[in-house]
């Protein structure tokens, strides 16, 4: 008898605590900025809208999705192939389906996350940024660096099952804040003397962008480069204590005629579609980068570029 | 020793009947809990909960609205307070700061000059919402996440008058309340009979057996 009144008990117990309320914390006010299954229908609609401004290289529908320097990058795109070529079509792969989530946990908007996804174009990886500006306002893509095939993501902080997001203008235990990055970056890019230049000795995409203004840099032709960097910037902690950041930056190409006579782009030169008149004196050719930094602990080496799209915006001359 | 552990599972067990009798009577057969209705209104455009008023999570609760005029349309919805928050900022609100059940509210009345533009039932990033002309309700499993009640009239107007109602869904409370009573009755009498029964156990002892002489008929005896 007293063996089956325990019993009883402890059984009624178990079957009033499964929905027994218990006090939850609200001290901490944050979310993650969207689910897998929110994400992957962000994607499937930007795959959407994106084909269709393609096909009709139409930027008005592309703005639907897309925002910031990478609508810049791919009005660009869109200005140059209906000019270079006028009956064709700017049909492009639409992204595959991500193979990495990258959603952090926010505490206000606007709200963000990353997906890595394969461009079969170029046979590259694409870790494009979703971002929400406000709550009535829609998904856009706002960065989208194209990555190696082989380049994998450096392990990122975990907090709750999110990403951890680092404000851009605080250094949050980094050598410089996110901002000054870019800053650095830029003074490194533009001189390459300049003491900022001391902080990105390996850089590839340094590298590529000298050869560039060497290459063009000959005959009566001198070349200079200027790069400055854009508002707005996204971080997330790395594991390692370290950060991703994603940021652009504008880069002006001057091209100054030296005593020699005026020379006109190629057709085929992009410089072209914007601005197909001689070059009397100079030129200059505009255009936007996208840049996705890795920031490892100071201990642990030098920022570097481990990914970037780019393009011309603008060309002018006189 | 034993008689005092006896009583206090006796006493273990009244209570478990008492709070099982009163489980079953506070959600009754239909294993609800009903608060309401009661009247808000706000003179913005919508009457929002803050997170701090939701601080419980689990139980099934729905949420019933009943609007002051039967033609309005009535939306009610639950999502983060990340998301509501901006979508209310700025705005002339009534915020609910804390909600005591059966009944007792905090409300602020906010001021704002902007404008909620667009209406509620546009958006994604509801948990759970629903609309409905005169009346509308939601029902959900409060979540762990920090979550607010919006209640606005469907096409954002401004003066929300409605009667709100909160039910709390206890699945299995009421058999629950009857189990746990059972249950303590249960444990009550085995309590008070180990009590006891030390005391006859003792009494027993002290006295060693009992010889019972059984009486002899001897009528029968030749």
């Amino acid at each position: 008898m007293r063996r089956l009144g325990v019993l009883c008990g402890l059984i009624a117990l178990v079957c009033c605590g499964c929905s027994l309320p218990h006090h939850k914390d609200v001290g901490v006010i944050d979310k993650l900025a969207a689910t897998r299954a929110d994400a992957t229908t962000v994607l499937i609609h930007y795959n959407r809208v994106r084909t269709q401004a393609d096909t009709d290289r139409d930027v008005a529908t592309l703005r639907a999705v897309e925002t910031g320097a990478l609508l810049q990058i791919d009005a660009g795109l869109y200005h140059v192939s209906r000019v270079l070529d006028p009956g064709g079509s700017g049909a492009r792969s639409a992204w595959t389906q991500p193979t990495e989530y990258v959603v952090p946990r926010l505490r206000r908007y606007p709200l963000w996350f990353v997906l890595v996804v394969e461009n079969p174009d170029q046979k590259t990886q694409v870790a494009v940024l979703f971002n929400r500006a406000s709550s009535t306002s829609s998904w856009k893509a706002t960065y989208a660096p194209q990555l190696a095939a082989t380049t994998r993501l450096p392990a990122l902080a975990d907090q709750q099952g999110g990403a951890v997001s680092i404000d851009p203008e605080q250094a949050n235990g980094l050598p410089y804040t996110p901002v000054d990055l870019l800053a650095r970056y830029c003074r490194a890019l533009s001189d390459p003397n300049s003491n900022d230049a001391r902080d990105f000795p390996d850089d590839a995409f340094i590298a590529q962008m000298r050869q560039v203004r060497s290459r063009t840099d000959r005959g009566n032709v001198r070349v200079t480069q200027t790069w400055t960097p854009m508002r707005g910037s996204n971080a997330l902690r790395t594991a390692d204590g370290g950060a991703l950041v994603f940021g652009s930056v504008q880069r002006k190409d001057t091209f100054h005629i030296v005593g020699g006579k005026p020379i006109r782009w190629k057709k085929s030169n992009p410089a072209a579609a914007f601005d197909p008149n001689r070059i009397r004196s100079a030129a200059t050719v505009t255009y936007v980068h996208q840049l996705l930094f890795y920031v490892p602990p100071r201990s642990l080496g030098n920022p570097r570029v481990i990914g970037q799209v780019g393009g011309v915006v603008n060309a002018s001359s006189r | 020793m034993r008689r005092l552990l006896g009583y206090l599972i006796a006493l273990v067990g009244g209570l478990a009947v008492l709070a099982g009798i009163a489980l079953s009577i506070l959600f009754g057969p239909d294993n609800e809990f009903v608060s309401g209705p009661h009247e808000i209104q706000s003179r913005g455009q919508a009457i929002v909960t803050a997170p701090q008023a939701i601080r419980y999570a689990d139980p099934d609760v729905r949420i019933e609205v009943r609007a002051a005029d039967p033609r309005q349309r009535l939306f009610i919805g639950v999502a983060n307070d990340v998301d509501v928050e901006n979508y209310a900022r700025g705005d002339a609100v009534t915020r609910v700061g804390a909600v005591h059940l059966p009944w007792k509210i905090a409300t602020t009345e906010t001021t704002g000059s902007r404008k909620i533009a667009v209406p509620p039932g546009r958006l994604d990033w509801w948990i759970v919402s629903q609309e409905g002309r005169g009346a509308s309700s939601v029902t959900l499993p409060l979540p762990d996440a920090p979550v607010d009640v919006v209640v606005m009239n469907a096409d954002a107007t401004s003066r929300v008058r409605v009667a709100v109602s909160v039910v709390v869904i206890g699945s299995g409370a009421f058999i629950g309340g009857l189990a746990i009573s059972l249950a303590g009755l249960g444990i009550a009498i085995a309590g008070w009979v180990y009590a006891t029964n030390q005391i006859v156990e003792d009494t027993d002892l002290s006295s060693g057996p009992v010889a019972t002489a059984v009486p002899r008929d001897d009528r029968d005896t030749p």
